[in-house]
This record gives structure tokens, C-alpha cells and sequence, in this order.
């Protein structure tokens, strides 16, 4: 398939840069591994005539009306249910190798999408740090819980607690609660949480203050437990999570005080977020790691373009922020990939895009001042034990790691040689965050001085076979370093 | 624990039991819908994973569904017929 401009995610950074190029009169093609637009925050449900759960409130509802303009747009493609798990320069432009992922490979079909520019808006996926018992069944991330919620109408228990940090703590609870779950309490490790509105800085996003206060007025409703500076020490079960330990934390999250037991037979956890990266770096684009959090952004300038010519990112992508940011980033992004495609001028690019440097500008603030007020703790690492699993594809406990890390490589690939941390079936999408930011811890020194992880993984997992007839362009099949 | 309610069904077997599951559900769902929270065990520990990520990016819930073998159970849709099992191709430590 060829296309001028092709979107990869369809949430609301990826449906604005779509619709963006395609008014502009590109040909755009969006592409999401899930089966409907919406990405994580507007979700739809996957049930044939299932009504989509608003998931807790304003920011976890329908799409938007400007951003349903992507169905039905004449000059938009959807390509839903379908993966990229390969990309690179070809032509003048660039070659995306894909795969139908909802078939999952039973019976998977692939295609190839040419595109004169690509967007990336592969969004971000979310950190939890390690604790012992996270690998309990029972345990799910708080976005796992808000998608089974939000896709499927599924509870993933009945009596479910949420913890961790972060503003998705309270919507997720919120929608369970709405859903009919009893939930056990939200623990939010953070002493700053979203019901305090104390600072200034806070009170000039009104909007995002009201939508903080509705899911804190719902959970009131609800009777549920909501509580600032405890963090979930530990799950206990047989085959199952069956308790979960919370403490009291200081603004570091070490415990400070006295253990609370609370019976449960679900977890919903979260710690954050980390840019998902694979296509930019697939592309060649440039990131950077951030110094205060385990995860790197791809670099962009005014106009959303990475160091990769024809090549543009927004939303979470360059910097965790929120559904406003992308969507903002997005219009910017779609825009200039139609300036790219010679669809605009530059005066055309100009009026499309007036006045939106500064509501990016105040977009990122926002996302700025969240990452000060829901920070990664550090005391995580004394609670693990030397039997705690750090890699979950892998086995590998945090004595191994620890052991690898005082034997003294001083690179993530060493640790990774040494323990198999990111060489399993992930690929470090899950424990790479984990492992450097123990090491930075370990070793004193700081998060973008150690770096992640280095996979050079196939964006999403294909069979042998697919790998083995791909038309790369290129004599050799697939690059040896892609492998 | 599902939110089943009245609506097209699909059925389905998960080593070797009928089960039936709302249609359009990820298997993922129709198993945590009909309490089921692990279908595969890891290599090294032997211990039972499930659903964790949801979004596909984790790889925990990898299921065995009729001739596929470890396919990420949050993604995929169950369908009628589906004969499911608890994944030994990926991981699985055979009792000894």
C-alpha cells in the first residue's frame, strides 16, 4: 500500500496528525495494533454493541467530537488490528512492514505500507516497579484494569486495590467503582497527591483541577479509602493474590511506619509511564534519556520533526503529558508531514498551526508539573528481597542483579549479558526501566548517565517465516543489526 | 467477576472444559471472566502468570489457542470453536 502520510497510533495524538494531513488533502493511512481508534485514553469498547465505559470520568469517555471526524474521513485509511514490527528508509520515503495483530498470528496477514512521511504517535506504555509479589496472578498494571474496564466490560476482581503513583491512580478506581467492583482503597505513594490542589501551579489548569475533584467526589460517593504517602509494599497468595501489604512512606517512599494488611483478590498497579520508542528508533530518530526518570524522549523541534527527516513524533512519544498535549502535538505533526508531502505551503503551514506553540508550551508545563508531583521513589529498592523477581520474562531475581551490577560492567548490555534481564519475551520492554534505574541507583550515578537497556528488538513479535519473506528493499532480507 | 449480561456468546474450551464467553471478547477476558487468572507457568520458577500489561507489551499472558502457540491472550479475540490451553510452548517446566 502506498500512502503520502502514514499515522502509526490511533489515539489522540495519532487521530490529530491524521486528520491534520488529510484536511491539508494527504492521503494519510493510521495504523493501530488495537482494533479500534481511541488509543488507551479513549478506549472503545470491542464488544459488538458494547457500550463503552466511561473508564471514570471526562478523560476516560468517548472520543471527543473532533477527533470522531476520523471515521469516515475521505482521505484517512484506518488500518485497525494491525502491528508494525519493522521500519526503514525506502525510496524517497520510508517502508513500514506490517502485520494483522488481532488475528495474533493465527493465520496473520502481512502488508507493507509506503509513506512519504511517517508520524509517531506510539504513545507510551506504563512502569511499575518491582515489589515482592508482583508476579502473583491477580496483579495487573492500573492501565490493564482500565483497558479490561474500558475494551471488555470485564472486572479483573472483585475486591481491587489500586496503588502506585500517578494521576491514573484515581480514574482507574473510579471506574471500577462505578463498574460495580468493591475497591479496596487507592494508596498513592506520593504525599502530593491529585485531591491536594494547594499549589498555584495546579490552580492555572482549572480543567485539570475539576477533572482531579470528580474522581475524587465519585470514590467519596463510594466510601472508598483514598490515602497519600503509603505505597504497596507486598502482595501475598498462594496461586493468586490474596493480600497486599501497604506502608506508610516518606516522600522517598521508605517505609515510615506501621504495615496495614488489606484482603483483596485483585491489584491494579501503577508508577508511571515511559515513552514507547521502538518505531523512532527503528526510524533512526533521535532520543534522550531524561535525568530524573527511567525512560528517554524522542528530541523534535517547533514543528514536531525528529532528527529524521520526513519523520515526526507527538504526544507521548516526546514526553509524557497527557491527551491535550498529544492532540496538540498531533495537529502540529500531521501538518508538517503534509508540508513534507508538498500538500501545504508554507504559508499554509503557518495558518494551520497559529497560536499552537503556545498552548504546547502550556501543555508541556502541565506535564512538567506532574512529573514533579508524582516523582519515582527510591525506596522501592530496599524493599525487594534477594528472591524478588526484577525480569518477568526471565526469572531473574533481584539478588542476580544485584550480583551482576557489584561485579562491576559498568554498561546495561554487560548486565544483560550477565543476567538475561530484556532478553526475554519483552525484550526489557517491562524490566529495562527497572534495571536502569537500579543500576544508576546502585552505582551512583545518574539515570542518563547509565542509559537503558540497548534492545534492538522487531518492534512486535512475527514469526520466523514472516521475517524470512520480508520485502525489506534491500538485498539480505532484514539488516543483520535489526536481528 | 465478568460483567457478562444478556448479548451474543461465544463457546469455547480451555484445556478441556466448555466455556462460553460474551463475543467480541479478548481471551484474556473470557478466561478472567470465568475465573481463570494464570494460564502459563514460567521456565525457571514454575510460577503461574496471567494477565499483567493488557496492552500487549509485557508478552505474561501468552496462551496456546488451536495450532498457535504462545499468542498474547489480551489482544487476541476468543472465537467460536477456540480450543485454548494453558501455554506450554513458551516456558512451560513439565513436572519432572
Amino acid at each position: 500500500m502506498r500512502t503520502e502520510v502514514a499515522v502509526v497510533g490511533a489515539g489522540p495524538g495519532g487521530m490529530s496528525a491524521a486528520l491534520a494531513a488529510a484536511d491539508a488533502g494527504c492521503q494519510v493511512v493510521l495504523i493501530d495494533s488495537a482494533s479500534g481508534v481511541g488509543g488507551q485514553i479513549y478506549r472503545q469498547s470491542q464488544r459488538p454493541g458494547g457500550e463503552t465505559d466511561p473508564g471514570g470520568g471526562p478523560a476516560g469517555g468517548g472520543l471527543p467530537a473532533p477527533l470522531r471526524r476520523v471515521a469516515g474521513h475521505p482521505g484517512i485509511t484506518l488500518a485497525m488490528g494491525v502491528s508494525v514490527w519493522q521500519a526503514g528508509p525506502a525510496g524517497s520515503g520510508f517502508r513500514l512492514h506490517c502485520v494483522t495483530s488481532q488475528a495474533g498470528g493465527q493465520g496473520d496477514a502481512a502488508d507493507v505500507v509506503d509513506a512519504q512521511a511517517v508520524v509517531v504517535a506510539t504513545g507510551a506504555s506504563e512502569l511499575v516497579v518491582p515489589f515482592p509479589g508482583w508476579t502473583l496472578p491477580g496483579v495487573v498494571t492500573a492501565g490493564a484494569a482500565q483497558a479490561m474496564l474500558k475494551a471488555q466490560q470485564t472486572l479483573i476482581g472483585r475486591r481491587i486495590l489500586v496503588a502506585g503513583t500517578g494521576p491514573l491512580l484515581l480514574p482507574v478506581a473510579a471506574g471500577l467503582a462505578r463498574r460495580g467492583a468493591r475497591v479496596a482503597g487507592v494508596y498513592e505513594a506520593a504525599h502530593i497527591g491529585p485531591m491536594l490542589s494547594g499549589l498555584p501551579a495546579i490552580a492555572r489548569h482549572p480543567g485539570k483541577l475539576a477533572e482531579a475533584a470528580g474522581y475524587a467526589a465519585a470514590l467519596a460517593r463510594g466510601r472508598v479509602r483514598t490515602r497519600a504517602g503509603w505505597a504497596l509494599a507486598e502482595c501475598r497468595g498462594r496461586d493468586r493474590v490474596e493480600e497486599a501489604v501497604l506502608t506508610r512512606v516518606d516522600r522517598h517512599w521508605r517505609a515510615s511506619g506501621p504495615a496495614r494488611v488489606v484482603p483483596v483478590d485483585a491489584v491494579a498497579v501503577s508508577h508511571g509511564f515511559v515513552p514507547v520508542l521502538d518505531l523512532s528508533r527503528a526510524l533512526g530518530c533521535r532520543d534522550e534519556p531524561l535525568a530524573q526518570h527511567p525512560a528517554a524522549t524522542v528530541v523534535v523541534d517547533a514543528r514536531q520533526a525528529t532528527s529524521t527527516a520526513g519523520v515526526f513524533a507527538c504526544g507521548e512519544a516526546t514526553g509524557v503529558g497527557g491527551a491535550a498535549k498529544a492532540e496538540l502535538e498531533g495537529t502540529v505533526a500531521g501538518a508538517a508531514a503534509a508540508r513534507h508531502a508538498g500538500r501545504l505551503d508554507e504559508a499554509g503551514f503557518r495558518a494551520r498551526t497559529s497560536g499552537s506553540a503556545a498552548r504546547i508550551g502550556r501543555a508541556r508545563e502541565f506535564a512538567a508539573l506532574l512529573a514533579r508531583l508524582y516523582p519515582l521513589g527510591d525506596g522501592w529498592l530496599a524493599g525487594l528481597r534477594p528472591d524478588t523477581v526484577v525480569c518477568r520474562c526471565e526469572d531473574v531475581a533481584w539478588e542476580e542483579l544485584t550480583g551482576a551490577l557489584a561485579a562491576g560492567p559498568s554498561d546495561l548490555r554487560s548486565v544483560k549479558g550477565l543476567t538475561r534481564c530484556g532478553m526475554g519475551y519483552c525484550q526489557g520492554r517491562v524490566c529495562g526501566p527497572v534495571v536502569q534505574y537500579a543500576a544508576a541507583r546502585l552505582t551512583g550515578r545518574r539515570l542518563d548517565a547509565v542509559g537503558d537497556l540497548h534492545t534492538r528488538h522487531i518492534i512486535t513479535p512475527v514469526t520466523l517465516g514472516r521475517l524470512a519473506a520480508a520485502d525489506t528493499g534491500e538485498p539480505g532480507g532484514v539488516p543483520d543489526s535489526e536481528l | 467477576m465478568s460483567a457478562s449480561g444478556p448479548g451474543p456468546t461465544v463457546s469455547f474450551r480451555y484445556d478441556g472444559a466448555a466455556l462460553t464467553a460474551p463475543a467480541g471478547s479478548t481471551i484474556a477476558a473470557a478466561l478472567i471472566g470465568n475465573g481463570i487468572l494464570s494460564w502459563r507457568m514460567t521456565r525457571r520458577r514454575g510460577e503461574p502468570r496471567g494477565l499483567f500489561c493488557g496492552i500487549g507489551q509485557c508478552q505474561d499472558c501468552l496462551v496456546d489457542v488451536n495450532e498457535s502457540p504462545a499468542l498474547r491472550a489480551c489482544q487476541v479475540f476468543v472465537r467460536d470453536g477456540d480450543d485454548i490451553a494453558a501455554s506450554r510452548s513458551v516456558g512451560w517446566r513439565d513436572a519432572d
